[in-house]
């Protein structure tokens, strides 16, 4: 027995012994010249793109299928335009709060005994919302997938929809609210999109207690009959199973399901403000988040391959030019990141890190000097290379698993963009060049049009956002709003 | 996927849902597993079905090897891994595993071990190796004071962002420390007290590398898409020449059992629901009853159809949600219960209720629907669970260093199956008792604006707690 088990007694004695006391001398270890250079890499593999049977049923509802025999599994996804983009006015999150409502039961089994049903199959069957879409998954093991297919219909058809389950949830989901608006990460995440696409968008408006009152079993039932519908939905199907097993087990309910569902409504456009300088207290915050954020480029623009590359270069990783600022260099955060979030309809860009409370302001000062540097100077050709063979050389790994290509093919589908978009794309990151990059970072990095969302102890932060505002400070001029956890100016 | 790994699904797919037959088929995860004579250990799965492979490498150490004055010292020293070695150059590790095509690459921290991992494309395997084995031969080169003061910055953000500026953070430190005594490694959460980390010197770097990171004391995995003759020359290439060193000794440290029932009231000034967490000393990761307490933790708290969930969040409706598991570790598991309340709940109320039913499943066997229920779930977990290459490595690294084989996917699924109702009675009737029980109590910290309370003495934290970079 190499270890040594002691009674606690004997413990403190050890424990103030200096480790090294513990150490034997370190002994050489003999280098080689060999060692003095990164080994070279072989020929890389052909990117494999997963093979995609696509196919309409008789119900209009378009299949998307994969098969792959690796694992005994079997994971699919319904997928309909939805999401909090339905919200009415001083509705907001009531569309979502709908969706997990119909996963709660189903018409035949009340909420126990359908999870009982479920957890007998070891079956997951989820409802899920998000912005823009929403939809019914399931995964299970194949040998279960008959019994958790039926019951995964039985949710898209004829969910329970419940006035127990919709009292539990809302309650639920105003206690989670309340829980969200206590500290800062969780207000940083409900404020910005709220800075980003303006109070009276669609995907700025917020949820507050008041939204998530009112909805009813009725309005519910019809929002989902109206929209969970075969045409104009995608099925995603990924696993252990072909065409023929897949078609021969949904039949039983395409005879019942019919319909079309609304196609995505166009959203309005955004209601960016630049030049804010919101303030939201958290008092007694050991740190304060700092957001820095506007509008970005379609991801459909043609330039779109350096604008990913020059993304990556200023904060799209471990090595990004801001996380190396304000990680390595400064010590002020844990991390830092930036990107741009492309939705079908356009991006935002943001800037996010948490920082110890007195780098607050210095740390939106880097932010935006890394900003500019992006605009005004050429990456180096370093920084090009690493981001392209970073973003290639990653590419299987998009591919690998069947969790891997479900998301991959949804969000394909999402943005309108090809199967084969990650091949076009390789060649064209390739060709892309320093100068390129740069004329990306001066058409879509606007420092000069960003807002600062800061999030923290104000009576710490508020000084520092001052300093900003100085005519030398990167907000030169502006005035400083304070918010509260609504959103609203105090 | 090898020919092997696909062979251990099927017979999973054949076993009917019912079928916890003590002479079930005993499937496994393939690997070859050996030691150089320098005492590395290696371990080789092969799964050809994606051009990727997962380098994974596990020293021996933890927070739970740290000693007084110095917690969390494991995990900055983790971070020191990253700032480059002899001929990588200064803070490269990251730059060149991007431009290699890594999809991920972290490091983490527990109480019972340090791993360090990359998934590249498989034409990439020996840049990762190189990084490796220059990291285990020569970190020291590059060691200065300037790193270490940025890595403990760094750090000291990492423990305020996910520990001292979240709700029930500050009840994770008091929970350990109602549960091990000062002395017990596991008193202190692995990310460790900020004045520790102050204190950590450049000499206790250089002593941490010099006991802890011999080759002897690591595993190396690589998962994926390799040759098996090729990676053999490629493991001795990059680490067949380094010396035998001696294995360092572990201090394994019996807890002193609770005198309880031990309560106690944290304020928290980010919690806006109160919280009640319960929790025991339960038996080592892998020893008799761990597996046991796995499936009764299920059968409480398990999503839907746990008796705790179903009890307080559906029927009675005081809580918002409930969360019953054993957290599995080398010297000493904690068995947790967690019930986060509704606004309008009552504290008194709800303990009572847990406690009912705790009182129940010790003097009650547990139904045989709920212990197939149970078994279904996690042995569904394990078929979901080797979908990533890197968290296949981490297993077969697993079960190497607790069981002293890569190959554990069979005895590990065993144990559940195995269990009998009869046995899980018996280990909530040892373990779950009134004198062995801790609790912690977080309370909204008054209204906002308020001064945080005054900290009670030093902090502590779960054994399980994992630092990444």
């Amino acid at each position: 027995m190499r270890n040594l088990t002691l009674p606690l007694s004997l413990i403190a004695v050890a424990a103030l012994l200096s480790p090294t006391l513990f150490a034997d001398p370190r002994p050489e270890f003999p280098d080689a010249p060999y060692r003095a250079q990164q080994p070279p890499a072989g020929p890389p593999a052909q990117l494999r793109l997963p093979r995609v049977e696509t196919f309409t049923l008789g119900n209009g509802l378009e299949v998307q299928l994969v098969t792959r025999t690796t694992l005994p599994t079997v994971q699919l996804d319904l997928e309909v335009p939805g999401g909090s983009q339905l919200d009415a006015p001083g509705q907001e999150g009531q569309t979502n709060l709908c969706v997990a409502l119909a996963g709660e039961s189903t018409e035949k089994l009340e909420r126990a005994a359908y999870r009982e049903a479920l957890a007998d199959l070891a079956a997951n069957v989820a409802t899920w919302g998000n912005r823009e879409q929403m939809g019914v998954s399931l995964s299970v093991l194949k040998r279960n997938l008959p019994q958790a297919l039926a019951l995964w219909g039985d949710v898209l058809l004829h969910p329970g929809v419940r006035t127990g389950d919709l009292e539990r949830l809302t309650a639920q989901r105003k206690a989670a609210l309340s829980q969200q608006k206590s500290n800062v990460g969780g207000l940083a995440s409900r404020l910005q999109p709220l800075v980003t696409w303006g109070a009276q968008h669609p995907l700025g408006r917020l949820t507050t207690d008041a939204s998530l009152t009112g909805l009813t079993t009725d309005a519910c039932r019809t929002l989902w009959q109206g929209h969970v519908l075969p045409k104009g939905a995608r099925l995603y199907v990924v696993g252990d199973l072909t065409r023929a097993e897949l078609t021969a087990e949904l039949s039983p309910l395409l005879s019942q399901w019919q319909g079309r569902t609304p196609a995505f409504p166009p959203l309005p456009p955004p209601q960016f403000t630049p030049r804010q300088l919101l303030l939201v207290d958290v008092p007694g915050s050991a740190q304060a988040s700092v957001n820095v954020l506007h509008l970005g480029p379609q991801r459909k623009d043609p330039a779109y391959p350096a604008i990913s590359l020059m993304a990556a270069i200023l904060g799209g990783g471990f090595s990004s030019r801001i996380n190396m600022n304000l990680r390595e260099q400064h010590g002020w955060a844990y991390g830092a990141l930036g990107n741009f979030d492309f939705l079908r309809s356009g991006s935002s860009w943001l800037v996010t890190a948490s920082v110890r409370t007195d780098a607050a302001g210095p740390a939106v000062q880097e932010i935006f000097k890394e900003m500019q540097r992006m605009r005004d100077e050429l990456p180096t050709s370093d920084e090009l290379n690493r981001e392209r063979d970073g973003f290639v050389g990653g590419l299987p790994a998009r591919w690998a698993t069947s969790s891997a290509i479900l998301n991959g093919l949804q969000s394909l589908r999402y943005l309108g963009l090809p199967l084969d978009d990650d091949v076009k794309m390789a060649t064209r990151w390739q060709a892309t060049t320093l100068e390129q990059v740069r004329a990306a970072a001066k058409g879509h990095i606007m420092p000069g049009e960003a807002s600062v969302l800061v999030v923290g102890d104000a009576t710490k932060v508020l000084p520092q956002l001052q300093e900003l505002t100085k005519p030398d400070g990167p907000l030169a001029g502006v005035a400083i709003t304070r918010l509260n956890a609504d959103g609203q100016p105090q | 996927m090898t020919r092997k790994l696909l062979l251990l699904m099927s017979l999973l797919a054949l076993l009917p849902a019912a079928a916890l037959a003590k002479d079930a088929a005993a499937p496994e995860v393939r690997a070859a597993d050996y030691r150089l004579p320098n005492g590395l250990r290696v371990i080789l799965h092969a799964d050809r079905s994606a051009p990727l492979v997962a380098v994974d490498v596990w020293y021996d150490v933890g927070s739970g090897d740290e000693v007084l004055g110095r917690s969390g010292f494991a995990h900055l020293f983790e971070h020191m891994m990253f700032q480059g070695s002899r001929h990588t150059g200064e803070d490269q590790h990251f730059n060149l595993l991007r431009k290699a095509g890594a999809s991920n690459i972290n490091g983490t921290t527990n109480s019972d071990r340090t791993n360090y991992y990359e998934v590249l494309p498989a034409n990439q395997l020996e840049t990762a190796l190189w990084l490796e084995s220059d990291r285990m031969a020569w970190l020291p080169d590059l060691l200065t004071q300037k790193s270490l003061d940025n890595q403990r910055e760094v750090v000291r953000n990492e423990r305020r962002q996910r520990y001292d500026n979240v709700p029930y953070g500050k009840e994770r430190f008091v929970l350990n420390q109602l549960l091990y005594a000062e002395g017990h490694p596991y008193r202190y959460l692995t990310i460790g007290r900020h004045e520790d980390l102050e204190a950590a010197k450049l000499p206790d770097v250089q002593a941490f590398f010099d006991k802890w990171y011999a080759p002897s004391n690591a595993t190396l995995c690589i998962a994926g898409d390799f040759d098996e003759a090729i990676a053999r020359r490629l493991v001795e290439k990059w680490f067949g020449a380094f010396p035998k060193m001696n294995r360092p000794q572990h201090v394994l440290v019996q807890p002193v059992p609770v005198a309880g029932p031990l309560r106690q009231v944290v304020e928290d000034p980010f919690a806006r629901l109160r919280r009640i967490h319960f929790a025991w000393h339960a038996p080592a990761h892998f020893a008799m009853g761990d597996a046991e307490l796995d499936i009764l933790a299920h059968t409480l708290g398990a999503a839907g159809t746990g008796r705790l969930e179903k009890l307080l969040v559906h029927e009675k409706q005081w809580a918002q949600s409930v969360s019953v598991s054993q957290a599995s570790a080398r010297m000493s598991s904690v068995f947790h219960v967690m019930v986060d309340l509704r606004p309008e709940a009552d504290v008194a109320t709800v303990e009572k209720a847990v406690l009912a039913e705790i009182a129940r499943v010790r003097t009650e066997a547990i139904s045989q629907e709920e212990l197939r229920r149970a078994v279904v779930s996690i042995e569904s977990g394990f078929v979901w669970g080797l979908e990533s290459l890197i968290a296949r490595a981490d297993m077969l690294q697993q079960y190497a260093q607790a069981l002293g084989k890569a190959e554990g996917f069979a005895l590990d699924l065993q144990r559940y199956r195995d269990a009998d109702s009869a046995r899980i009675l018996q280990q909530a009737k040892a373990i779950l008792t009134d004198a062995g029980r801790v609790e912690v109590v977080s309370l909204p910290a008054g209204p906002a604006g308020a001064p945080p309370p005054p900290r009670t003495a030093p902090l502590a934290a779960p054994a399980t707690s994992t630092g990444a970079k």
